[in-house]
């Protein structure tokens, strides 16, 4: 696989997002934005995701331009208005791309942290799309017993929080009987490595970054 | 290898599940284990399985105390099949969750998929080895379930009501793997209502009640086989339902299509079909939970133009998944709003009530939690609450599933009854034919993609 590892690419992310709220120079914050503009044009997405790129953050931008250009100073305004541009394509750059799969064995594998914690995010994602479903019926339920239940209805929040420690509680016993256990060691039918190659690109960019921000 | 309790005993609250019980069973032996619904077999199975550690006495399978064994242990000596097939996966699809019940087990990296392989040839499962879990049908998970435990390669297997929900072939088709397995060595424990078929398998059958197990003998067991017969049933020329070039699919799989079908005549009909044909697929479009191609009418209008919530007081379903049907905490809330909703509350006087729960054996549960019932309870009250809102239809889905006998003798004599009195209309899809047969008005079968009244069943 040719992509970068999701953890490295993760941990650099969070770093520079970090780095980016005490850096107030706009003009760091399109090098970054530049910089990521590239690696998602590089990623292939489906043209509704780059119609959402180019659209979603207008309006915030321009909130925040007009608020500081009005409140604060024209300096301030652009570094807000660019700050937002580069966490929305920041992030984008992280969720658009990376296969949660993947980032979660690297997690457990290169980064060792709990598995319950693993196992527990990756029974929480596969039991999102079903969300919708399950929520159409309880209402179906209780129109059948003459109930009407608004999608604010309490007791339909709670019908669906009992429904989801219903299912904690099945998905623990279905990992415990297949063998789970807290703790202990376990064999990987997909390794999962970082790459050299990986650490120096996250290098090289952060070290662009730091140049950056020393130069401009 | 022994296989064996020894003065366990066993409370729920001031309740006492079992008592003092000592029991042993022999090495790969074929064993079934029968007994009213709620009287504790599921409970003795799960502590077979070693799922309560702080019990009394002591519980050993395949020469090894499992109570205190972590799980990545314990799964080599017992395996348990559930009688939910929602209940066994925590991956999304069947390779995943070998892969993932192989790697918990410490199977090096490279025999992982030799022995995933090796399990999915065992069950025939290759062509569902890659599809998402929650697209399959029962069966279908049972089958994946079991080829985990063949990955596990367990000594000893429970089986929970494994059939509860599935077709006859399916059925068939499972227990002579189960019976291969026995042949290789697995001592086999299985728990279930529906009794044909074990005549030939079983090396003993054991009952529960009075919180302990005893040994029965043959003859007794046979007493408590039913008998075969030739039913006949006839065609409906009219029903609630008239479906046109109605056409059903689950994501690209086209399930069944129908030209044009009356249903839900006035009686009962009973809809059976192998698994993962589309029977509770049929329910959920009539529903509207669930879309479709084609027209459905409900007394000549179309079903998709009517207003949802006053349509499902017309037409109600009970669901296979017993949980869903509930709204309150416990059996006397949930009891207390279907007498309030009812569309016929004169049917329902607070005596009627109670000789009804009489029946279905479920006087006294009035402050029990419903999540907390057992299985067949869990069964009967939803199938009960149902029954008292008295929609002009409703339609069940596995309405006996996990119910003993003398339950699933009531359930289809109350139906016979209230279908009698012209007060509602049933249509059921149930896999268990023997105690329904003989209360069936028309017999309708989902195969080769669509559906067809049948005449005559021998």
């Amino acid at each position: 696989m040719n992509a970068m590892n999701p953890s490295i690419k993760f941990i650099l992310i969070l770093i520079v997002s970090l780095e980016i709220t005490v850096i107030l120079d706009y003009r760091v914050n399109l090098v970054v934005a530049g910089c990521t503009i590239i690696y998602l044009l590089a990623s292939r997405l489906s043209w509704y995701r780059y119609l959402l790129l180019i659209f979603l953050p207008i309006i915030p931008m321009l909130g925040a331009w007009t608020s500081f250009n009005t409140f604060g100073s024209r300096e301030m305004a652009w570094v807000m208005m660019t700050r937002i541009l580069v966490y929305v394509y920041l992030g984008a750059a992280f969720s658009f791309t990376t296969d949660m799969d993947w980032l979660l064995d690297s997690l457990e594998q290169n980064f060792h942290l709990p598995t319950v914690f693993i196992y527990g995010l990756r029974g929480a994602l596969s039991f999102v799309p079903r969300v919708k479903q399950e929520i159409k019926v309880i209402r179906v339920a209780a129109m059948m017993r003459g109930v009407k239940m608004a999608p604010y209805s309490p007791q339909l929040f709670f019908k669906s929080i009992l429904i989801s420690m219903r299912w904690s509680s099945r998905l623990s016993t279905a990992m415990i009987s297949h063998g789970f256990t807290e703790n202990a060691p376990r064999t990987h039918f997909k390794k999962v490595v970082i790459k050299k190659r990986d650490i120096v690109i996250a290098s090289v960019l952060l070290v662009v970054m730091q140049l950056a921000v020393v130069f401009l | 290898m022994t296989t064996s309790l020894s003065h366990v005993t066993l409370s729920y609250g001031n309740k006492k599940i079992i008592n003092d019980l000592s029991i042993s069973f022999q090495d790969a032996s074929f064993n079934l284990l029968i007994g009213a619904s709620g009287i504790g077999k599921s409970t003795f199975l799960r502590v077979l399985a070693g799922f309560y550690p702080q019990l009394k006495g002591e519980v050993i399978a395949d020469n090894t105390i499992v109570d205190n064994l972590p799980a990545n242990q314990r799964a080599r000596h017992v395996g348990m099949l559930f009688q939910d097939p929602n209940t066994q996966f925590a991956m999304p699809t069947p390779f995943d969750e070998l892969v993932f019940t192989l790697e918990n087990l410490q199977v090096p990296q490279e025999r992982i998929q030799a022995e995933a392989q090796r399990a999915i040839d065992f069950v025939g499962i290759n062509q569902l080895s890659n599809l998402k879990i929650n697209t399959l049908s029962g069966g279908e998970k049972q089958k994946v379930a079991l080829a985990v435990i063949v990955a596990m390669q367990s000594k000893v297997l429970l089986l929970d009501e494994p059939f509860a929900n599935i077709d006859q072939p399916s059925r068939r088709y499972l227990l002579k793997k189960v019976k291969q397995l026995q042949a290789d060595g697995t001592t086999i424990i299985v728990v279930d209502h529906d009794l044909s078929g074990y005549e030939d398998l079983a090396n003993q059958v054991w009952l529960m009640a009075d919180q302990t197990i005893q040994a029965i003998s043959e003859s007794d067991f046979k007493k408590r086989l039913p008998t075969k017969q030739v039913f006949d049933f006839a065609v409906p020329t009219r029903g609630a339902f008239v479906c046109d070039d109605l056409k059903v699919s689950v994501g690209d799989r086209k399930l069944f299509s129908i030209q044009h079908l009356l249903l839900a005549a006035a009686g009962i009909t009973l809809l059976t079909g192998d698994n993962g044909t589309g029977k509770s697929t049929l329910f959920n479009a009539l529903t509207r939970l669930k879309d479709y191609e084609g027209e459905i009418a409900y007394l000549d209008r179309d079903i998709s133009k009517l207003k949802v919530p006053s349509y499902l007081k017309e037409v109600a379903l009970v669901f296979q998944n017993s949980e869903k049907q509930y709204l309150r905490m416990t059996v006397d809330e949930e009891l207390a709003l279907s007498l309030q909703q009812t569309r016929h509350p004169e049917n329902w006087q607070p005596e009627a009530v109670a000789a009804y729960l009489q029946r279905l054996n479920m006087s006294g549960l009035g402050d029990h939690i419903v999540y907390q019932l057992s299985g067949g309870q869990k069964k009967k009250l939803q199938l009960f609450v149902m029954l008292i809102m008295e929609t002009p239809v409703l339609l069940l889905d596995e309405p006996l599933a996990g119910l003993d006998f003398q339950s699933v003798r009531q359930v289809a004599a109350i139906l016979r009854e209230i279908a009698d009195r012209k007060r509602q209309r049933f249509v059921i899809i149930s896999h268990q034919l023997d105690q329904l047969l003989p209360v069936v008005d028309f017999y309708l079968r989902l195969e080769n993609q669509t559906l067809h009244y049948q005449e005559r069943l021998s």
